[in-house]
């Protein structure tokens, strides 16, 4: 019995790996897919938290969609720092965005400031 | 955090006696705008009044100088929306103690101490005109259609 049951587990812990590798690549092509990460981002770079390990300074590509009108924006990324979480499960992983292009970032500053202000709507001034 | 590649209008923390400008640094480093507006109501965090020995006037003074800051950093286009754009100049005239949140009232106060902000406040105003003219158009065509 229990050789069964860590059988499941080994099993489980493959095909996880597997499955987010086909994610990856699969999802590319549907937005509607994306997993929603609350995080810490900037026009130069984002912070992202995975239970995937990353080497330092990786090449990523990062792909953003902006809410409102769906538009995607592409980065080429950077690993440039990852940092165990409190939890052991996962790493804060610091990317950083090479040589952005400028409408890019443009985009995804305005995005930034909209979601600043956007959050302001509801703070009585008085 | 406000990227480094943008124009801010930076008379407002030139101002601030030397004694305040670390807090100052640190607030407009790491702090939203609303939550900057929060502590403005609510006192600041656990974490700023350990670090730094303020009183709340100092702290008041402190925060309406980040505020304006902040909002100097802003990039305003006509593809915003306007409510968001109000709600900027409401901040505004909230943090320059201004009480009616007029364009013409705040330039007035601005224009001879904070050129950048005041010019600023003069992109508000083209792309406010901007959005008017792009709405006229459109209800135009609607009226044609």
């Amino acid at each position: 019995m229990q050789a069964i049951l860590n059988l499941n587990r080994l099993l489980t812990v493959y095909t996880d790996a597997y499955r987010q590798i086909n994610d990856d690549n699969v999802l590319r092509q549907h937005p509607e897919g994306w997993t929603v990460h609350n995080t810490n981002i900037s026009a130069s770079g984002v912070a992202l938290h995975f239970n995937k390990q990353f080497k330092l300074f990786e090449k990523v590509d990062v792909m953003i969609q902006l809410p409102l009108n769906k538009e995607i924006l592409f980065f080429n990324g950077s690993i440039v720092d990852t940092r165990k979480m409190a939890d052991g499960k996962q790493e804060r992983v610091a990317i950083n965005f090479d040589f952005p292009d400028g409408k890019n970032q443009n985009k995804l500053q305005n995005e930034i400031q909209r979601f600043e202000i956007e959050e302001c709507m509801s703070i009585k001034l008085t | 955090m406000p990227g480094r590649n943008h124009t801010i209008e930076a008379g407002f923390l030139d101002e601030l006696p030397v004694s305040l400008r670390a807090p100052a640094a640190d607030l407009l480093h790491y702090y939203r705008l609303k939550q900057l507006l929060e502590m403005h109501f609510k006192g600041v965090d656990g974490y700023l009044s350990n670090q730094f020995a303020l009183s709340p006037t100092e702290w008041q003074k402190v925060l309406d100088a980040v505020i304006l800051t902040k909002v100097s950093y802003f990039e305003v286009t006509p593809q915003m929306s306007p409510k968001h754009i109000n709600r900027l100049i409401e901040i505004t005239a909230f943090a320059l103690h201004e009480p009616k949140p007029t364009l013409s009232g705040l330039y007035k106060q601005v224009e001879r101490h904070y050129p950048y902000f005041a010019s600023w406040l003069k992109k508000v105003q083209t792309v406010r005109e901007e959005i008017l003219k792009i709405a006229k158009a459109k209800g135009r065509a609607r009226s044609k259609a």
